[in-house]
Formats: C-alpha cells, sequence, structure tokens
C-alpha cells in the first residue's frame, strides 16, 4: 500500500516470494547438528537435498480447485523434518511428495508453516521409509552471521524441474534490506528480517533449497531472485531459518507480537527531528485501530527507547531487527516506548497483540459458485471496515446463484438473511441446508463500503 | 445468397417508405435553417504547467443568448477559473468567433449552462423558434450535425426512425445509428423538435483476430444514437431558469445509493415498486437529524412509491433528481424499510457540501505541486471521522520535481508539514507559504497519507 513499497514490488518481479524472519519462540533444543565435516560435508548435503511437488488448493474464481508446484527443500533431522519455503509448501497443501537424492520418492505432510519468514516445516513418512528401507542423510546448519561478500557458495536445488542442479557463487552482500513485504499467495511476509544476496543462479523451483558453503553447511533457504536480472538471488539467513525451525517443530505456528508500528529510516532526518546520529527510530505509519494507535502513538514520533533500552533506526537495514524485538515478547505484554514528540520526550505504554496475517481461512460453496476468504481483524482495520464479520468474495462461478444475484469478486458479504455472520462454520451450515427447495437467501453485501442487496435463488 | 439479401433490401425498402410522415422534399432547407440553433463550441482548460483544448456542440435556447452543453463535456473537476476562453461558432464556420460565457453548471441536471457575452449574434436562432413535438417507436427524424473544425464545422444532415422511445426515467428517443453530434437537435419530418442528443451508447461488438476472440465495445464519440424527449428537455431547462446556477444545491446528507432489483423488492414484500438502500447517513445531516440510519432502504419519495425502472441503475440517478429539483429548506418525506419495519421520514432539505470544483487551490511552484482543501467527499472517500476532516489534499504534482521524485503523488492527504501537524487548510497553506518562500530551505519534510497509511517525503529542493 505504501508508495514506495509498491515501486519496489514494480521493479522486482520474485521467482518466489520473499520471506520475512524472526522467531519468538525460544529456542527449546538446537536441532540437532553434527560438527562441521570436510569434503564429505558437501556430499553429505547434496544427499539431504530433496525435491518436492505439491498438490494444493485454490479458492479463486469461485471454487475449489487444484493446483500444482514444485520447489526444494533440504533434511534436517535425522527424524525427517524438511525444511523448505512457505510458498512452496503452504497450508493449502493436500499432497506433498518428496524425491530423495536416491531418486525414490515418499510423502510428507506439513508439519507448520511461517509465511511472514516464508518458511514451512514438513515431515517425511518415516513408517513409508522404514518399510521401504529407504535411507537418508540431514545436513547441518553453518553459522550466516560470519559470512562475508566474496564467500564463495553453491544453492541447490530443483530449477525450473532440473532435479539435483548445484551451481555457484559468492555471497553478493550479507544484509540486503527490501522495505515493505510481498505475499505468499496473499500472506505477509518480509517484516522481520534482512537477506543473503547471491549470484548463484537461481531460479523458479530453486525455492525452499539450502545455499550452503563449499563444505556443505546451510548458511540459508533460497527464496527469491529477480527474474530477467543476472543472478541477482536471495536466501533466508539460516539464523532465522534455524529459529523458525525450531519453533515450527513445537507448534504449527510461530507466534508473534504485535503492536501496529510501521517503522521508517531516520536516515538524514537526524537535524530535522534534533536527534543524535544512530539514535531513535521513526514512525512512519500506524495501522488503524492498532495498540499503538490506541495508545496515541502518531506518525512522526520518534521511538527513542523500548523497555529502557535505546533503539537505533538509522538504516533501513536495521529496521527488520527492531520488528523482531518486538515480535519476540510474549503476547500481551505491556511495552514501555521513549517517544520524542516535537522537542519533549513522552512514555507510551502500549499491550501488543498477537500479530494476524490480513488473510483470513478461505472457502468454496460449490451450490452458490461462491469462494470467500473470511475478514480478518487485520484486514477489517485496515480497510477501515465497521466490523470484523463478514466474509470477502474470492469470487463466483459464472451463472450460479451468487453469480446471477449479482455478487462479485470483491464483496463483502456481512448478512444473511439480516443476521450478521460470525464464522465459517455458520456459513457452512447455512450452505449445507440450501437446496432446490429452499427459501431465497437475502444476502447483504458491503462493495466500495456501500451496501449492495441480492436474493440468492436455488 | 443474393436473393436472400434482395429480399431483406425489399423489407427494408419497405420499412423506409412507411406513409405517415414522410420526410418532406426542402429537407436540405429544414436542415441549414436549424442548424442555426447550435453553436460549435471551444474552450481552453489552464492548469499549473500546462493548457488544454475542449470542445462541445452547445443549443441555444433562449433570445437572450443562454446556450445548454452536456454534462460531460466540460469537466467539472478542475476549479471554474481554469476554465477559460469559451468561444462560439457558427456552422459552417464564417470566420467570426463569439464570446462566450461559463455561467456554471446546473446541480440538478449537470448541464452546463454558458451565455453571448453580448446578445445572441444573428446568425443563431433558438430552438425556441420551432415548433416541438413528441415522435415514437418508428417515427421518421433527422437530425443536424458538423464536422469537426478542421472541416471547418460544416453542418451535414442525417435521417433515421425511433427504434425505441423508453422511459429511464426520462423519456428517451433511441436510433438505430448514431444521426449527429451529442448536444445536436433532432426534428420529425415536419421540422418540429423533438429530442436533444445525449453521450452516445456503446455497442458491444465481437472481435476475431486470427484465433483470439475479443469482447469489444464501440463507441463513436462524434455521433450519438440516443436523445432525450423535446418535452423532457424542456422540463429540465424550466428548472435550470428556474434556479440560480452556482447557488445552493438541495442536499440530505446520505452517500452511497444503492437500488435494489426486483427480487430483493419481492422479497422485501414490496413487488412492483422498488427501492434505494442508503448505505451511509452522514453525521451532522438533514437525513441523521429526523434519524435516518445507515442501510435504512427508501421505498417511497413524497407518498409515492419508487418505480422500477430499467435498468435497476437509473433509479439511482431519478431518486437524486427527486432531491436536486428541490431548494433547501423545502421538505421531503420518504418511506423507509429498516429491518422488518416501515417507517415515515419528513426531512428538511440542506445545502449541499463544496465540490471539487469550487474548492480553495493554491499552487506552489516553486516546490511544485498544488493543494486544495479537504472535503467532505473526501472525508467519506477515506472513511475518516467528521472531526478529523481538515487539512488539505495534494492536487497535482509537478513531474520530475523534487517533491515528485521524493514520492508525493496527486491526492496525498497532508497530515504534517515540516514536522507540524497540519489541522486546518488554513494552516496548511500558512506553512506551506512560509517553505515556498524560504529561499534558503535545502530539505523539506511531508508526511502524507495514502490508503490509510502514512509515509514520509523527504525532498532534497537543494
Amino acid at each position: 500500500m505504501n508508495p514506495k513499497r509498491a515501486g519496489m514490488l514494480l521493479l522486482s518481479v520474485f521467482i518466489a516470494l520473499m520471506l520475512g524472519g524472526c522467531v519468538t519462540t525460544p529456542p527449546v533444543e538446537e536441532v540437532e547438528v553434527d560438527g562441521p565435516t570436510s569434503d564429505q560435508g558437501l556430499q553429505r548435503l547434496l544427499e539431504a537435498v530433496v525435491r518436492i511437488d505439491v498438490r494444493e488448493v485454490t479458492f479463486r474464481g469461485g471454487s475449489k480447485q487444484n493446483i500444482t508446484g514444485q520447489g526444494s527443500g533440504v533434511i534436517v533431522s535425522a527424524e525427517g523434518h524438511i525444511l523448505t519455503n512457505a510458498h512452496v509448501v503452504s497450508n493449502f497443501a493436500e499432497e506433498i511428495r518428496i524425491t530423495l537424492a536416491s531418486l525414490e520418492r515418499v510423502k510428507g505432510e506439513l508439519l507448520g508453516w511461517d509465511h511472514w519468514t516464508d518458511l514451512a516445516l514438513l515431515k517425511m513418512d518415516m513408517e513409508e521409509l522404514t518399510e521401504r528401507g529407504l535411507t537418508f542423510t540431514h545436513a547441518a546448519f553453518g553459522d550466516s552471521d560470519t559470512l562475508y561478500p566474496g564467500q564463495p557458495v553453491l544453492a541447490v536445488g530443483t530449477p525450473n524441474g532440473l532435479t539435483r542442479t548445484v551451481t555457484r557463487g559468492i555471497i553478493s552482500n550479507t544484509n540486503r534490506f527490501f522495505e515493505g513485504a510481498d505475499h505468499v499467495r496473499g500472506y505477509e511476509t518480509g517484516y522481520f528480517n534482512t537477506w543473503l544476496q547471491t549470484d548463484a543462479a537461481i531460479n523458479p523451483g530453486n525455492s525452499g533449497g539450502p545455499l550452503v558453503t563449499e563444505n556443505g553447511e546451510i548458511i540459508g533457504i533460497n527464496t527469491r531472485a529477480y527474474l530477467g536480472a543476472n543472478n541477482l538471488g536471495f536466501a533466508v539467513p539460516a539464523k532465522t531459518a534455524q529459529l523458525v525451525l525450531a519453533g515450527l517443530m513445537q507448534t504449527e505456528e510461530i507466534v508473534r507480537s504485535y503492536v501496529g508500528i510501521v517503522l521508517g529510516p531516520m536516515q538524514d532526518l537526524e537535524t530535522f527531528y534534533n536527534v543524535e546520529a544512530n539514535e531513535g527510530a521513526l514512525v512512519e505509519s500506524v495501522d488503524p485501530r492498532s495498540p499503538a494507535a490506541n495508545a496515541g502513538i502518531l506518525p512522526g514520533d520518534i521511538l527513542i527507547s523500548l523497555e529502557g533500552t535505546r533503539l537505533d533506526g538509522r538504516f533501513p537495514e536495521q529496521l527488520p531487527p527492531l520488528q523482531n524485538i518486538i515480535a519476540n515478547y510474549p503476547v500481551g505484554t505491556e511495552l514501555t516506548f521513549g517517544v520524542k514528540r516535537q522537542g519533549g520526550i513522552e512514555e507510551f505504554k502500549v499491550t501488543t497483540e498477537q500479530l494476524e496475517s490480513r488473510v483470513g481461512e478461505e472457502w468454496a460453496f460449490d451450490k452458490w459458485g461462491l469462494s470467500v476468504r473470511e475478514v480478518s481483524r487485520a484486514y477489517a482495520r485496515e480497510n477501515k471496515l465497521e466490523s470484523e464479520d463478514g466474509f470477502l468474495v474470492l469470487g463466483v462461478k459464472i451463472a450460479f446463484p451468487s453469480d446471477r444475484a449479482g455478487m462479485r469478486a470483491g464483496d463483502i458479504v456481512t448478512k444473511i438473511n439480516r443476521k450478521s455472520l460470525g464464522s465459517l462454520e455458520e456459513l457452512r451450515g447455512i450452505h449445507d441446508e440450501f437446496d432446490d427447495d429452499s427459501d431465497p437467501l437475502f444476502v447483504e453485501v458491503t462493495r466500495n463500503y456501500q451496501t449492495s442487496l441480492f436474493i440468492l435463488q436455488p | 445468397m443474393r436473393r436472400v439479401l434482395s429480399i431483406f433490401l425489399t423489407f427494408l425498402s419497405g420499412t423506409l417508405l412507411l406513409p405517415a410522415d414522410t420526410l418532406p422534399d426542402n429537407l436540405s432547407e429544414l436542415a441549414m435553417e436549424r442548424r442555426q440553433t447550435i453553436v460549435a463550441i471551444e474552450f481552453v482548460l489552464e492548469r499549473e504547467l500546462d493548457r488544454q483544448e475542449g470542445g462541445a456542440f452547445g443549443l441555444v435556447v433562449d433570445q437572450d443568448g443562454t446556450v445548454v452543453v452536456l454534462p460531460s463535456r466540460i469537466p467539472v473537476w478542475e476549479p471554474v477559473e481554469k476554465l477559460k476562453d469559451f468561444y462560439g461558432y457558427t456552422l459552417p464556420y464564417s470566420g467570426e468567433r463569439h464570446r462566450l460565457e461559463y455561467l456554471g453548471e446546473d446541480y440538478a441536471s449537470g448541464w452546463h449552462v454558458l451565455k453571448f457575452k453580448n446578445e445572441l449574434p444573428e446568425a443563431f436562432i433558438p430552438i425556441t423558434q420551432f415548433d416541438r413535438a413528441t415522435v415514437g417507436m418508428g417515427d421518421q427524424v433527422f437530425a443536424v450535425g458538423a464536422l469537426t473544425k478542421d472541416f471547418g464545422f460544416d453542418p451535414y444532415v442525417m435521417t433515421s426512425r425511433v427504434a425505441l422511445a423508453k422511459r429511464m426515467p426520462d423519456l428517451q428517443l433511441i436510433f438505430r445509428d448514431g444521426i449527429a453530434n451529442p448536444g445536436c437537435p433532432v426534428f420529425n419530418a415536419k421540422g418540429a423538435f423533438v429530442g436533444w442528443l445525449l453521450e452516445p451508447l456503446a455497442f458491444n461488438q465481437i472481435m476475431k483476430v486470427g484465433r483470439d476472440t475479443m469482447n469489444i465495445s464501440l463507441r463513436n464519440p462524434d455521433e450519438s444514437s440516443v436523445a432525450l424527449s423535446s418535452k423532457e428537455f424542456f422540463d429540465y431547462l424550466d428548472h435550470i431558469k428556474g434556479s440560480e446556477i452556482n447557488g445552493s444545491r438541495a442536499w440530505i446528507g446520505v452517500s452511497g445509493m444503492q437500488p435494489i432489483d426486483p427480487e430483493v423488492a419481492k422479497y422485501l414484500g414490496i413487488e412492483k415498486q422498488s427501492g434505494i438502500v442508503l448505505s451511509e447517513v452522514l453525521e451532522d445531516s438533514p437525513a441523521s437529524a429526523v434519524g435516518l440510519e445507515d442501510n435504512d432502504i427508501v421505498i417511497g419519495v413524497d407518498g409515492k412509491p419508487l418505480p422500477q425502472l430499467k435498468p435497476d441503475s437509473s433509479l439511482t440517478p431519478f431518486f437524486q433528481w427527486l432531491i436536486r429539483r428541490k431548494a433547501p429548506g423545502e421538505t421531503i418525506a420518504l418511506e423507509v424499510i429498516r429491518g422488518e419495519e416501515r417507517k415515515q421520514f419528513s426531512i428538511e432539505i440542506g445545502e449541499g457540501p463544496k465540490m471539487v470544483r469550487e474548492a480553495d487551490y493554491r499552487f506552489y511552484e516553486k516546490l511544485g505541486f498544488t493543494v486544495r482543501e479537504f472535503l467532505l467527499s473526501d472525508g467519506i472517500r477515506r472513511r475518516v471521522e467528521k472531526d478529523q476532516m481538515q487539512g488539505a489534499i495534494v492536487n497535482f504534482v509537478k513531474r520530475s520535481s523534487a517533491v515528485e521524485t521524493a514520492g508525493l503523488r496527486r491526492g496525498d492527504w497532508i497530515r504534517q508539514i515540516e514536522g507540524e501537524p497540519v489541522g486546518s487548510y488554513d494552516k496548511a497553506l500558512q506553512m506551506l507559504d512560509a517553505v515556498e518562500a524560504d529561499e534558503e530551505k535545502a530539505e523539506f519534510v511531508l508526511l502524507v497519507e495514502r490508503n490509510n497509511e502514512t509515509s514520509f517525503i523527504r525532498a532534497q529542493l537543494k
């Protein structure tokens, strides 16, 4: 939505989507890592890289449809855990097939995903592996904090379906910042981390595969690249990936705190705001009705401190880690921000909420030819909707009742038969009872903030 | 094939030779006389850095030299003072231009009203000098139009028959093809005025290019096939003459008027009539004062049920017309459905808020942008509470200026200037005046809101 962000996205056509990265769950237990190896290291890594074929559902166009995709992944534990991108395997996945280094195929299941960092955790069907007598190795992580520009790296994956492709390059930048976020099927991603940039060739299908050192240690998960550019690829740093991995081993999703502040770099504005260099983070925007907005924080405020610790948001690269600090507090924590506003410094207390996606649950109603997405808290606030109760129409099927009634993609269904709809479950209930003998349904819809009324005829 | 064609042609010539109202032998004489009711108009839209030419055909409606022009032919989103150099020309172009004065837009009809600066030049005749008549399906008509200025505004005549006369709810005459320019008059076979050509209809066509089939919509901007009937034309004209152009506008303070379709009407138990949903009743408005609420459905106005019109969408302008033809201070009675209840309201018509073309503007030449005052319509679009509806909207950004490079865009709502909250529009002007006047200024910081998100614009002026 932000102008600059839109510009950024225009410039870049990403192979895959981008990622963000931070995590809140305290690292519970280190993923099993064997000591670094030398020559054998790379061999072992190569044996741990897999190809992933996915069949997933989409609710565009008024119905539930299947789409297939393909990407890469890397086995990271002896128990058969595989790390990949959330845009390779999302929670829309219905069937996951893993191709091992031995070219044998096994089933996989999704344990959890984190679209905010574009990472997903899968597990292979271990029973099937045992039954069939299949074996595999798992790869080890390296330290993504000690990388240096110019360091040789390899990317391994399945670019354009070419299984087990290794490409070679260097680390081009260790701390690449992208303003704003891209999307994993509409889900936000990329708020919480910076990226490793590499010139190792990365193409569609490399997504989810590892970026590794010459001795085969994972230092990043290849996630996106500029299409049409010459070797501008980007990977989620291993540090972020390891934290998300640890979190997803415990629960299906990573829980983060949210206050609703969008930060902007202070750079060049220090004199304007009369602050020291390397002091403070600029509030670029405050999400409507968010905790920060309710607490009275305004755009143009400068966050000097958080819980007594001074903040430094001078350069864009420093902003994702700051967002991460906030995200890492337990949900419901009352945070004290020291805020500089027009000369004085004031304290603001903001109680965090759980970070939620603007994308709600999706579903398709066959008899109506209608697919919807639940209006989420974030979506309602962002669009200044009066209520969070409602369903965004993703699509209508031509000549089905919802189409014939006049409904369109983008409408928000607010009421049926004059009653507000609290949950998707309620809507399913109404749909289940809808048949040829049903009474027509009286549907109230918000379109561009205007109310339209429709009749769904059986 | 040839035979089929000839049968068809016979049929067609049969229809063209209906006896009732055949065109007279002196058609060219009638047409050339009537061309004098038409004024070819040119004007200039002067913007911050460039000028644009505009043109239209207007109809002379009285001996005082009043001329009416269709709504879309003169931009209404630009301030009136930017519309300049209105001149009228005869058909064909005589080498002489006649200065016209732009009086404004009639709120109820949307028509633009102009007047010859001096008295009506002799070369023109008001349409009222000719008889008027009503025509119906199948009747023979002719219309006078003109070529473009390059071709000397040469007048032409075309003939047609009324294919359909339809109430929408104004009675409109639809012909098979375009017969003259929008804004030109249509006459019956006897030469009586029967209609005023409106904006052309669009026709859907299927185009095949190689293996691809495309649905395209075609519209000839220079020839219209739909006219407002003369009766309605004069009804609107009487309203315009009786009211003050640029005067107060009737308004009840609701936004998002959505017509309901017949199925919904049936569900609501109002078969054979229709209704309009009032999506939003604005704060502190005449409608909210009497207790109208968001999503009330109006089903009757001043004791009469709202009719079912086709298309459904023509109900909204009809309802607006019922309000707009009244004067502030008069009342309008609305019958409303709310949930399962029916309610009656009597609303005292209020005065409408400022429109975009009436807003105050200021161009900052050095900074490279124009601001205009924040209007109620901006507030409605942005879902802003009434007490926050203030400040300045960016109305123009100079290309490649420092502010454009920094990301400022037309439509941005300025929230802070140099770190100071903007507050009122006047305060914004004061602050911007100071920045514009400051020769030393090297850096200029704005906070703007766009799509409910704010961002900083950091412009390097030096």
